[in-house]
């Protein structure tokens, strides 16, 4: 039994990378039937899970695909695992077939040469996308160069309990005033957590009078004068949070714990979908209401990448192209599935889904992706961001 | 004649652990030493060493994580041979207690953390029954159990779980040394405390140290209730390690690297000290 | 010099109840034996007299003070048991001086007192080894000595030879007996052993189903048993019922003369040793049934018309006969005991 094992595993890929470019997407759909395919991806979320497993796994059915979800409290580890493969040596056998990512672990792999990419023309649901949008065509600021297919749109959105606040503070200067007016109230998760950072780098958007100077390469000057008043505020700031400061949530989930123990007023989350599903499950009183700022918040797109060394490329290709289908992006539209925003081209789609679109109910808890989007901020480069995080870790967090 | 057999016997298990450790220890070694050929960095360097001992956190993580593994090890091995001393003399129920305290072992360290976060949080149940009694004004008012700089709330879940486990290993010793002992010394003078302390616990002694070595090593070095139950800061050493992991940017992996080798050769040096006590 | 007093005790294991109001009196300054088969609960009357075990009802005095709810330390009455539970981690000498250091005396006067207890059981010079380096007779002695250091108003043994090899048994035996009598401690004695009851106390009480069957000298005990019960367990194995008629005794094997007179129904037993070959009083003809060999006897199944009757002859005595024979025996009238009736 194990020298068949062991002869299998060293039989080389039945197709190597190279081949599966030059095939047609009908030979490449044969190619992936009656395999398997690992989507490696942050499992914090039952909906996004019940999505992925129930609804994704049922659209490969019919090609005779089954589907691993593999749950991830942070998607560096699905990187690491790519790396650790590569320092070993396997480039063709790789146990992770897709990623979803973006920003900094995109960019981690692509220093490391870890992406398998040039395929994008291959799906045939690629005719949907704008490849040539900024919001498409650069993950944080890094040219996504084929290596990348993106899959929802998100946007940062601030929370608060209507029960209990009339109006919530709609600026960063006013989300700072209430803090002040309200020890104990507010907080944020401690960088390096995603949603974390992206809080602090509103404030230091707030400090630098927007964003334009920051835009892209990294640049010192600009960074030490920015960040210095920045740590100054959050410093101050740091007697009126929750705890006064002593600590801070070190993830997402704890400050929706907080949130939902009406411990803090205020929460916030890159991905508002949240809010609802979290009033759905019970976590959230039905009276939470997500928002964005004045002046704006946010925003950017997350992609899947196949690793360069997938050993179902093929059949990752098949699910792509699943995940870029009209009827699919639709399903991830609707609230009570998850609430995630499209990335088609809406003028390319059929007529019936561009109708379904539009009359997509939206859940109060939630707040409509258009309304957010009439005030959007573009993300850094990985470089700035990077930074920001190190000067508040050494900075504000373990002062 | 008697060593070679021995060594074929384990054989089967070294052949596994031997390359597993070894093999990852080494290649531990070689990353901390800056060396990651597979994103182009061949060379050697002592940096990510420099680095992480001149880095203040690493040396709060490193406090930080001794303490909730003294604390955890002293309240497990006193609250286990408590429990165990109460559970070996027979009484109605024992047998249903003990099996409470085996089902407890089974019980995974991240629920146990949840558990504590349920019952010890300022939102949790205790917070809110002493705000129902009007022991204290409002749920927020109760102490900072979870989440906070002294690690209590994870020390409080090492306690839960590591309790059983000290206790188990504490009965099967007693049941083993059986009444025999204290009885002698009971009728030769010794008073029921007496007896404890210079017959019971020299008997116990061999287990309870190797017991408190493991739960030290383990609450030293395991990284899920530390991360569940910590504060931003300090972090507890194998947590900073863990986030140096999977921080974005790849030059922090030979930290991480480093930092885990560190935590390892706290508890082996702990364990190796155990071990020669013990001879 | 303290008397031992057992009244009434009561004690059971769940449902079991193993004694049933056991009253027993340890002499001062004598040495009794509680003698009983296995698992008729004297150890758990030892246990209770050393206060290692509550009873359900009963009251325990020593030297007429009702210790009952006394703890062991502070009772005056310290317990051997029958493995010597010596402490592992402590030498010779700490065990033997363990319970001097429990009271806190003078570390002087202690060291003099082991070394005097060592010398006195034999174990000079073994102070500074470990339990494990001692025998199997060494450490039940340390075990004494570690009682005996202590000048107890009484000393329990429970079952002090039987974790001894055979050929240690006397030596231990009379070392106990020595002990006893020079020091002159109130000692009682659990065993399951009528020999060694008998070579060891002058006073045996016998204990069967939780309770004193017979008390006194072990020959009283041995000769003139109070029931079948208590001949059986001293080795009497010929039970005649029959009815007596003066000094005449009408039984299954004929009519018996007998020592003394007696009227009415009743049973007769004899030890199988005092059935004797040859023809004197109470002769009887009988058929050889089986001849087992055992050393220095031989056991004889003899057949008197129906009945058998158990014998134990000198090896010489025996010797030529083979089963199938008629021989001739006889039972003198002074050992054929008449069992009261209940």
């Amino acid at each position: 039994m194990r020298s068949i094992a062991l002869a299998l595993a060293l039989l080389p890929a039945s197709a190597g990378a190279q081949d599966l470019l030059d095939l047609s997407w009908e030979e490449v759909v044969e190619e992936a039937r009656g395999g398997e395919v690992n989507f490696f991806l942050w499992g914090g979320a039952d909906n996004i899970n019940r999505y992925v497993s129930e609804y994704l796994g049922g659209l490969l059915k019919p090609y005779e695909i089954t589907l691993n979800r593999v749950g991830v409290a942070d998607t560096t580890e699905a990187v690491n695992l790519v790396l650790g493969e590569k320092a070993a040596g396997n480039d063709n056998e790789g146990a992770v077939d897709l990623i979803w990512i973006n920003g900094e672990n995109f960019r981690t792999m692509m220093e490391a040469d870890l992406a398998y990419c040039g395929y994008t023309d291959l799906l045939p649901n690629a005719e949907y996308v704008d490849w040539q949008s900024p919001a498409i065509a650069y993950d944080f600021g890094l040219a996504t160069e084929g290596c990348e297919v993106p899959w929802s749109g998100a946007q940062f959105a601030f929370a608060y309990d209507s029960a209990r606040m009339d109006e919530p503070p709609r600026s960063i200067e006013a989300i700072l005033d209430f803090a002040r007016e309200n020890p104990g109230q507010f907080t944020y998760p401690a960088p390096p957590d995603f949603n974390g950072a992206a809080f602090v780098r509103h404030v230091f958007y707030e400090v630098a009078g927007g964003p334009d100077r920051l835009l892209g390469d990294f640049d010192q000057q600009v960074f030490d004068e920015v960040a210095g008043e920045t740590w100054e505020l959050l410093n101050e700031l740091e007697p009126s949070l929750w705890r006064e400061g002593a600590t801070y949530p070190t993830s997402i989930t704890q400050l929706q714990q907080l949130f939902a123990n009406g411990e803090v007023a205020l929460s916030f989350e890159y991905n508002p979908s949240q809010f609802g599903a979290g009033v759905e499950a019970g976590q959230f009183p039905e009276t939470v209401r997500s928002y964005g700022l004045d002046g704006g918040t946010l925003a950017n797109t997350n992609y899947t990448l196949i690793p360069y060394n997938a050993a179902n490329k093929a059949a990752a290709l098949v699910l792509q192209n699943l995940i870029l289908s009209p009827e699919a992006q639709l399903e991830k539209a609707r609230p009570e599935v998850w609430g995630a925003a499209s990335v088609l081209v809406e003028d390319r789609l059929p007529s019936d889904v561009q109708e379904s679109f539009a009359a997509l109910p939206s859940h109060p808890s939630v707040v409509s992706p258009a309304e957010l989007a009439g005030a959007a901020l573009p993300e850094l480069s990985a470089d700035w961001i990077a930074a920001i995080e190190a000067g508040w870790i050494e900075t504000v967090g373990t002062r | 004649m008697r060593r070679a057999p021995t060594l074929l016997l384990l054989a089967p298990v070294l052949l596994v652990l031997v390359p597993l450790f070894g093999g990852a220890l080494l290649f531990g070694a070689a990353r901390s030493l800056g060396h990651m050929p597979e994103i182009g960095m061949d060379g050697w360097s002592l940096a990510p060493w420099r680095e992480v001992l001149t880095d203040p956190q690493t040396w709060r993580a490193l406090a930080l994580s001794l303490w909730i593994a003294a604390a955890a090890t002293a309240l497990s091995l006193v609250a286990g041979t408590a429990l165990a001393l109460g559970l070996a003399r027979p009484f109605r129920g024992a047998g249903l207690a003990r099996l409470l305290v085996q089902v407890n072992l089974t019980v995974p360290h991240l629920l146990a953390g949840a558990g504590v976060l349920l019952l010890l949080s300022q939102s949790g149940l205790a917070a809110r029954g002493a705000a129902a009694f009007g022991w204290i004004d409002a749920p927020a008012e109760f102490p900072a159990l979870v989440w906070d700089r002294a690690a209590a709330g994870t020390i409080a879940a090492y306690v839960v779980k590591e309790v059983p486990f000290v206790t188990l290993l504490a009965l099967s010793t007693l049941a083993s040394l059986g009444p025999g002992p204290v009885e002698a010394a009971r009728t030769t003078g010794a008073s029921r405390w007496q007896a404890l302390r210079f017959v019971t616990l020299p008997a116990l002694a061999p287990t309870l140290s190797a017991a408190g070595a493991i739960t030290f090593a383990f609450a030293f070095g395991a990284y899920e209730l530390p991360a569940l139950l910590g504060a931003s800061h300090p972090l507890a050493l194998p947590v900073l390690a863990w986030q140096k992991e999977t921080a974005t940017s790849l030059t922090e992996r030979p930290e991480a690297m480093a930092l885990a080798l560190m935590t390892a050769a706290v508890a082996a040096g702990l364990v190796g000290l155990v071990a020669r006590a013990r001879r | 010099m303290s008397r031992l007093e057992l009244e009434g005790l009561s004690h059971g294991y769940g449902e079991t109840p193993v004694l049933q109001g056991l009253t027993l009196a340890a002499e001062a300054g004598a040495l009794t034996a509680l003698l009983g088969p296995s698992g008729c609960g004297k150890s758990t009357a030892l246990r209770i007299a050393a206060g290692l075990l509550a009873p359900a009802s009963g009251t325990v005095r020593i030297g007429g003070r009702d210790v009952t709810r006394i703890p062991p330390e502070r009772r005056g009455a310290v317990m051997v048991f029958q493995s010597p539970h010596l402490f592992p981690k402590m030498s010779v000498a700490e065990n033997v001086g363990f319970g001097l250091r429990m009271r806190r005396r003078p570390a002087a006067e202690t060291a003099r007192q082991v070394a005097a207890m060592l010398e006195r059981t034999g174990l000079e010079g073994l102070g500074a080894r470990r339990p494990a380096e001692l025998s199997g007779g060494q450490a039940q002695r340390a075990a004494l000595a570690r009682a005996l250091v202590l000048e107890p108003q009484v000393l329990l043994l429970d079952e002090p030879l039987s974790s001894l090899d055979a050929g240690l048994r006397s030596g231990m035996r009379a070392l106990i007996r020595e002990l006893q009598r020079e020091t002159g401690t109130t000692t009682l004695v659990v065993t399951h052993d009528q020999a060694e009851a008998a070579a060891l106390a002058s006073h045996v009480a016998l204990m069967l189903g939780g309770r004193i069957a017979q008390e006194g000298p072990p020959e009283e005990i041995y000769a003139r048993p109070v029931s079948a019960e208590v001949a059986r367990f001293f080795g009497a194995e010929t039970f005649l019922p029959g009815h007596g008629r003066g000094t005449s005794f009408s039984s299954p094997v004929g009519p018996l003369a007998l020592s003394a007179p007696a009227i009415g129904p009743g049973t007769l037993t004899i030890r199988p040793e005092a059935i004797r070959p040859g023809a004197g009083q109470n002769t009887l003809s009988a058929r050889l049934v089986e001849a087992e060999f055992l050393g220095t006897a031989t056991r004889l199944q003899l057949d008197v018309s129906g009945t058998i009757l158990t014998a134990l002859w000198r090896p010489a005595e025996a010797a030529g006969l083979s089963p199938g024979d008629i021989v001739q025996i006889h039972l003198p009238a002074e050992n054929l005991w008449r069992l009261p009736s209940a």
